[in-house]
């Protein structure tokens, strides 16, 4: 059975990390549905959260496979765990004037920002956890969406971490 | 026929006045400013009071004050709370046309008022609204809101500025310029969010959604009060130099403006809470004499006017 999986990597901040990684989870026949990459508080180390959906079995392989590359630093699959996680999306709605109460109604109820206006369309941007983007678009997809674009999922555990040398850039796995 | 727009707050009074004047229901009536205000209002053929509270505080109060309560209906309530409740009831039930604060807070009285079985909800937020007098004195103008919503979010701006063109309506200002007031004139994103508010405001305007009016923004102060200012800046706008109607961003701005008339420029002013069944009259204590009777024929004329029940006017007009 599909489950879907939120997985935080960290790697090496060099090229060429991205399409190995990507590729690990490819050779095993899974699809990545998000994946958000930057640096981290260390220049050298960046953090990659990928979300993916497969049945158990298959995901753990291949983030075993993942976890094996020399770019990748430590691995964790956060569905064992509670973590906090976030999504940035900006969307641009179509706007006519009868629309204005309710589209605003909505970035009010899910605390949506302007951030763009012109004569014919309303760019709003909205950060949260991925339902709630969902749950936003259901609510103003009646209005037209212009153009939508989404970070895709960004996650961090929300247990306190021991510093581990790990973090440094080597690689422990 | 729309009536001539009420020019000054003598003609407000003027206006305000009939033989069947509406009855207030003053709750937690037993403080002296309020007793003189109602009686007063009753003198000047605005209201009959019904003074609700404790009915022996309220005539010592009176006699102490030389307050003439004949013709004054007193109504027993045990507490703030009751009076406040009693007041409202009355108003529910139609046996009073608008209400007023006594000494009990503003958060208990608006609490009775939105009182879901016997209140006076209606289908959108309450909200203040002040009459302030023009710059050249020549007309009055409307301020909102500077009392009741702190930060009101675009949709509570949009009750706002209904109720605003409610009461503009019934100060005979048929089709009100209303400037959505922010410190600049075009939007800024997204560093001033009540510029974007503005802007759809004005959109929403112009497209009649709310009714007739005119609605432009956003507005800085000068522009919306000085149309040469306006000019100088390159802002045309319908409203820049003769707005009706300001709406401001959030109640911080509305309170200073509504203080520095008050205080700063010496004018006096007068208000009401718009939104419910009935208008409330919502004096501080702080108000002048003047301030408090302008403020109670203003919620007068309101209710009156949005009254379906005939009245007989003493006939002036502007």
């Amino acid at each position: 059975m599909a489950v879907k999986h939120t997985i935080s990597c960290l790697v090496k901040n060099r090229r060429g990390v991205l399409a190995q990684v990507s590729e690990a989870f490819a050779a095993k026949g899974i699809n990545i549905e998000s994946l958000a990459v930057a640096e981290t508080e260390n220049p050298d180390v960046s953090r990659a959260t990928i979300v993916v959906s497969g049945d158990d079995t298959t995901v753990a392989e291949a983030e075993r496979q993942c976890q094996s590359l020399d770019v990748v630093i430590r691995l964790e699959d956060l569905a064992s765990e509670e973590y906090h996680a976030r999504e940035l999306m900006l969307v641009k709605l179509r706007v006519t004037p009868g629309a204005i109460p309710s589209i605003m109604q909505a970035a009010e109820l899910f605390q949506a920002r302007v951030i763009g206006m012109s004569d014919r369309t309303i760019t709003l941007e909205l950060a949260g956890e991925h339902r709630a983007l969902d749950g936003f678009l259901k609510m103003v997809r009646p209005w037209g969406i212009v153009s939508l674009a989404r970070s895709g999922l960004i996650a961090v555990s929300a247990h306190d971490e021991e510093e581990r040398p790990s973090e440094s850039g080597e690689n422990t796995a | 026929m729309t009536p001539a727009p009420v020019r000054s707050f003598d003609e407000l009074v003027r206006r305000a006045r009939c033989a069947r004047p509406p009855r207030m229901a003053v709750a937690a009536a037993g403080e002296a400013a309020a007793i003189i205000a109602a009686a007063n209002a009753m003198k000047e053929g605005l209201v009959m009071p019904v003074l609700i509270g404790e009915g022996k505080r309220i005539r010592a109060l009176a006699e102490e004050h030389a307050v003439d309560l004949h013709g004054v209906d007193i109504v027993e309530a045990p507490d703030t709370a009751a009076a406040c409740a009693l007041a409202v009831r009355l108003m529910h039930e139609g046996e009073a046309g608008l209400v007023m604060k006594g000494l009990v807070t503003t958060k208990e009285f608006v609490r009775a008022i939105l009182n879901h079985e016997i209140g006076l909800r209606r289908d959108r937020p309450l909200s203040h609204v002040a009459v302030i007098e023009s710059p050249d004195r020549s007309r009055l103008m409307l301020l909102t809101d500077s009392g009741i919503n702190i930060r009101p979010r675009f949709n509570r701006k949009v009750a706002i500025v209904r109720n605003a063109i409610e009461v503009a309506n019934a100060l005979g200002i048929a089709e009100p310029k209303v400037a959505i007031i922010a410190a600049v004139e075009t939007v800024q994103l997204p560093a001033m969010p009540a510029t974007i508010d503005a802007e759809l405001l004005r959109r929403m305007g112009e497209a009649g959604h709310f009714g007739r009016c005119i609605v432009d923004g956003p507005l800085s102060m000068d522009n919306a009060l000085d149309r040469h200012t306006a000019e100088v800046k390159g802002r045309a706008s319908p409203v820049a130099g003769c707005a009706d109607v300001l709406v401001a961003p959030d109640i911080e701005t509305a309170n200073a403006i509504y203080k520095t008339v008050r205080y700063l420029a010496r004018r006096e002013l007068a208000s009401i809470v718009a939104g419910a069944a009935g208008p409330a009259v919502v004096a501080s204590r702080s108000d002048s004499a003047d301030t408090k009777l302008y403020s109670i024929a203003l919620g007068a004329l309101f209710a009156t006017q949005t009254n379906p029940e005939p009245r007989e006017t003493d006939g002036h007009s502007s």
